[in-house]
């Protein structure tokens, strides 16, 4: 059974379900220091949009089926704050995330951190979409 | 690293921090990070725990030493203006070190949260806050082997899982 039929399943009738999702695009490297932001370009994230494009139609089918509907959706970015380049690699690598960066980024920021220290700051653009369980059965929709 | 307590008490009590920052608080010898622009969800948080005898640290931006996600807060301001968690019976999917949960947990009356990576659930349950521990569960299984006994949540969160 797929998760949203069952997460459909386990919410009261008029239940809400919160979806935090990336969205499909490059996040951004920045380097924070003495109260000056350095923008040092995107991470190439193209291959993790076509899962989260997927991801995205998938919730659209269930609104389109009627088992939810769609009642607000927010738009930020999450920053993920890093000591060094060293701790941002390896925080990524132990999450299974790719870190696929241009060597000329990755040295910018190995440059100014060593110059003045700082931190690294990754920009994730990230949608919030809240929506309303509806009563329709989901049983037979996507095992 | 400049540092200073806000005031607890009398006029300057409760103000958002004058420059941009976030607000650390220690409370049952964890650190906590809040809010930078300490919207009213923090302050609220801030003055409860505040009476309870923790003390709030405000950190300039820019001074975070180890690794920190949504340290200024934008994040929790987010979901919180979207949900109201007050007394609501969560099921939290994607949990994974408890990292969302401490953001609202404290509202909910209930949390089951679930993600299929036992050492990130050790970790969640380990690091659990003291006040929360009676009420949030986490459970290392995928979704679809979550009992029916368990359903009737008010609100289910997909956390960066879908």
């Amino acid at each position: 059974m797929h998760a949203l039929n069952r997460i459909h399943k386990s919410l009261k009738p008029d239940g809400l379900l919160l979806d935090l999702q990336p969205q499909p695009k490059n996040s951004r490297v920045e380097i924070w220091q003495d109260g000056r932001i350095h923008r040092l370009g995107e991470i190439d994230q193209r291959e993790d949009h076509l899962e989260i494009e997927a991801a995205m139609e998938h919730l659209l089918s269930f609104e389109q089926v009627g088992l939810f509907a769609a009642e607000r959706q927010a738009f930020f970015e999450l920053l993920e704050h890093h000591p060094s380049v060293e701790s941002w690699q390896e925080k990524w690598a132990e999450e299974g995330y790719r870190l696929i960066a241009e060597p000329e980024l990755l040295d910018s920021a190995h440059q100014l951190l060593r110059a003045a220290g700082g931190e690294l700051v990754i920009r994730e653009p990230v949608r919030a979409a809240l929506l309303r369980r509806l009563d329709g059965d989901g049983s037979n929709y996507l095992t | 690293m400049p540092q200073w307590v806000l005031p607890l008490r009398g006029r300057s009590a409760g103000r958002e921090p004058s420059s941009r920052g976030s607000v650390t608080f220690t409370y049952a010898g964890r650190d906590e990070q809040a809010f930078a622009f300490a919207p009213r969800v923090a302050l609220r948080r801030l003055l409860r725990r505040s009476r309870r005898g923790c003390r709030a640290v405000p950190w300039l931006n820019g001074g975070a030493m180890d690794f920190s996600v949504d340290r200024d807060g934008v994040e929790t301001a987010m979901i919180h203006d979207l949900v109201d968690f007050s007394g609501m019976r969560v099921l939290e999917v994607g949990c994974g070190d408890g990292r969302l949960t401490w953001r609202y947990g404290s509202e909910a009356s209930e949390v089951v949260a679930l993600d299929v990576n036992r050492k990130k659930i050790k970790a969640a349950v380990e690091a659990c806050p003291m006040e929360l521990r009676a009420k949030v569960t986490f459970q290392a299984m995928d979704i679809n082997s979550l009992g029916t006994g368990e359903d009737g949540f008010d609100i289910a969160i997909l956390s960066y899982s879908l």
